[in-house]
């Protein structure tokens, strides 16, 4: 055997001494206790959605919203996350909870337990969302509330869900602000509403906001939801000489009491209804009788709010006409919002953990093309955002308030029926 | 208390009273003279809404113009359906005429969803109000009160003068006699069904003026308000319908003006028992 030579040696010691030194620094990087990130080369984002059933029509424009923030995004190499040092790419798995809650619920638990999903994306709509919502709280997963406007979702101290819509019970709150900036001398608020369970939480947060604002609320009463005439009603609500009228439901009861109020030849400076207003089919069914009326959507195409994040309205909206061959709705808006909400989620706090995902939502304040986001950090109330209120002038619609999304300055007072 | 409000309740509790005699008229025709209880009515009445709707939309037809034909439109189908399914359960115990009818009524209903999607349509057709010493009346419900008053008045003299009209009334007040004195009960039978669905699309058409929303749903909103109206006015009674249609509208208006807006059901349920109680066969009802 020969002696190893002073030159093998050599290369040895020097192998051994590397290897010792990257060993240490290895183990110094490894944090003291737990296990290391597992290696990920994506984001994986899950949502149980209506595609068949009675929700399919929105669900459809849900989906595509987010289809189309998924491209875009991946588009740009995906989203950069701090604890992998790089942009992961995005991956969307959604399944058709078929407008049915037992469905949405196991579908949310497969994506979570099965697909391991980062971010749970809410399904369409406040009864789906609300049957879900326990899932992911249950598995301490992020959930972004998509189409869950109702306040009772984040009454129930769940610490993983937040909001994106504005919540039910601020839908009448602009048409509030907009008579308390235009005039100060309408006081006097009369708020009408259906008796079903969202119409009631819109007008009891109108009725909260209206005391809130300083306005003296001189009729508050809730109709039944399948009413088939209004005169005897607008004879009480006429006598208490109101300035501003706030109220409705549906489209069914919207346009029937527009009809009415006009029948009744009851006028005010602002009359402010739910639901209807936005809807094409209102401008056609009540005719000129439609012009003037205030009535608030989530988003609108034509909102001109300068985003700090993400595309503008308009590019956002072209963007989905090319890409789906139809115009885009709030309920694809929505879907798109909530990506852009993940993403700014993912890249502020730098990791996919669900738990510091909620913390860093408590404390963002920013704006899209959807509008302004901020939760209540407690609840997960969304409280940033603002309906924005519609009226038709001339046959066409427009957005008259928040300032910061509107397109025209609003008919203020609203004109007296003719005719009576 | 303002002496106009009180006025203006009472003219608007007619004016909707008006209304709900003309969409009860045709239940109680078809109760009275075949003791069938036509649960399917309010469907009817949505398909002569919808009728309205398709006459109005592409052809700008005034909808009192257009209960021109659904009226007779639906005379045919009531015939026709008479023949081949409500026949067969005259005489039958009421459950079974019952059943039936609930069934055309779960039919018509899902086929209308199936045709015309449960999407909410209107009817653009509008008139302004007059107004008159501080009170208010709205041209349309004026209209269609009228109407509703022309209509019963021409079916009381119909069935006072005529024949058949006669024999209508002879089978309502004893069906079995009505065909030992040799009437023939099975034809006589078949008009008035006819004409209860021509009375119910009619409605349909004229109550677009005062409620423009419809969907294939609207049916369910009229159905148990003709039921209690022709139970008010007693059964097989043409006018019975009318002073059903004018007591539970006016308990209506008042209830909603005196003391709550949610309190229009109550009121008008409780008038119902109160009547079932004191008068068990209605207000123009013979006592038994």
């Amino acid at each position: 055997m020969s002696p190893i030579s002073k030159r093998t040696l050599a290369v040895v010691i020097s192998i051994v001494i590397v290897v010792a030194a990257v060993g240490t620094l290895a183990l110094l990087q490894l944090p003291p206790f737990g296990p290391a990130a597992p290696p990920k080369d994506e984001i994986v984002i899950g949502m149980s959605i209506s595609l068949t059933g009675k929700y399919a029509t929105p669900g459809t424009f849900q989906l595509q919203g987010v289809q189309l923030w998924v491209k875009d995004v991946n588009a740009d190499g995906g989203i950069l996350v701090d604890d992998y040092g790089k942009k992961l790419p995005v991956r969307l798995v959604y399944y058709d909870d078929k407008s049915e809650k037992e469905t949405a619920v196991r579908l949310a638990e497969k994506l979570i337990d099965e697909d391991k999903v980062d971010v749970l994306f809410g399904p369409y709509g406040s009864a789906l969302t609300f049957s879900v919502a326990p899932i992911a709280e249950a598995r301490k997963t992020l959930m972004i509330s998509i189409m869950g406007s109702s306040d009772k979702i984040f009454a129930q101290g769940y610490e993983y869900v937040i909001q994106l819509l504005t919540p039910g019970s601020h839908y009448l709150r602009g048409t509030l602000d907009l008579v308390k900036a235009k005039d100060p001398t309408a006081t006097r608020v009369a708020a009408l509403y259906a008796d079903d369970a969202f119409s009631t939480v819109a007008g009891q947060g109108a009725v909260a906001y209206a005391e809130e604002l300083g306005l003296e609320v001189v009729y508050n009463e809730t109709y039944p939801k399948d009413i088939t005439d209004f005169s005897s009603i607008l004879i009480s609500l006429k006598a208490t000489n109101p300035d501003v009228i706030v109220g409705g439901g549906h489209y069914e009861d919207g346009i029937l009491l527009c009809r009415q109020l006009k029948e009744m030849d009851v006028n005010a400076k602002a009359i402010g209804i739910l639901v209807a207003v936005p809807i094409p089919a209102f401008r056609e069914d009540l005719g000129p009788d439609a012009e003037y009326i205030l009535g608030p959507s989530q988003w609108e195409p034509g909102v001109q709010y300068v985003p700090d994040f993400g595309p503008t309205p308009a590019e956002f909206f072209s963007s989905f006409e090319a890409e789906f061959g139809v115009e885009p709705e709030y309920r694809a808006a929505s879907g798109y919002g909530a990506g852009l909400l993940a993403q700014k989620l993912i890249v502020e706090a730098g990791t996919l953990a669900g738990e510091s995902l909620r913390q860093k939502a408590g404390e963002l304040e920013f704006t899209t093309f959807w509008g302004e986001f901020k939760i209540d950090p407690e609840t997960g109330l969304q409280v940033g955002h603002d309906m924005v209120v519609m009226m038709w002038i001339g046959g066409e619609r427009y957005i008259v308030w928040p300032p910061a999304a509107a397109e025209t300055d609003p008919v203020y007072p609203k004109p007296p029926w003719g005719g009576a | 208390m303002d002496v106009t409000i009180l006025l203006q309740t009472i003219l608007s509790g007619m004016l909707q009273g008006g209304l709900y005699g003309l969409i009860a008229l045709g239940l109680g025709l078809i109760w009275g003279v075949m003791k069938v209880v036509n649960i399917a009515h309010g469907e009817f009445l949505m398909l002569g809404a919808f009728m309205t709707y398709f006459l109005f939309n592409p052809f700008g037809l005034n909808p009192f113009l257009s209960a021109l034909i659904t009226g007779p439109a639906f005379f045919l189908i009531g015939l026709v359906i008479y023949k081949y399914l409500v026949r067969r359960t005259v005489g039958a115990p009421e459950l079974i005429s019952l059943l039936l009818t609930f069934g055309i009524s779960i039919f018509i209903l899902n086929a209308a969803i199936l045709a015309w999607t449960p999407d909410i349509r209107a009817v653009g057709y509008a008139l302004p109000s007059v107004s008159f010493s501080g009170l208010i009346v709205p041209l349309s419900r004026l209209y269609a009160f009228i109407a509703a008053i022309l209509l019963t008045i021409s079916f009381f003299i119909f069935l006072s003068k005529t024949y058949l009209g006669k024999a209508i009334k002879a089978l309502t007040q004893n069906y079995d006699a009505a065909h030992l004195v040799g009437i023939d009960t099975d034809r006589v039978s078949m008009i008035s069904f006819g004409l209860g669905l021509a009375f119910a699309a009619t409605a349909g058409s004229i109550n677009t003026v005062a409620n423009p929303a419809l969907t294939p749903m609207i049916g369910y909103l009229y159905i148990l308000k003709a039921f209690a109206i022709v139970v008010l006015g007693g059964v097989g009674k043409p006018f019975g319908a009318l002073a059903g249609g004018f007591l539970l509208a006016l308990a209506e208006s008042l209830g909603t003006v005196y003391w709550h807006a949610e309190a229009s059901v109550v009121i008008a349920f409780l008038v119902l028992l109160l009547t079932l109680f004191l008068r068990p066969s209605g207000l123009l009802g013979r006592k038994e």
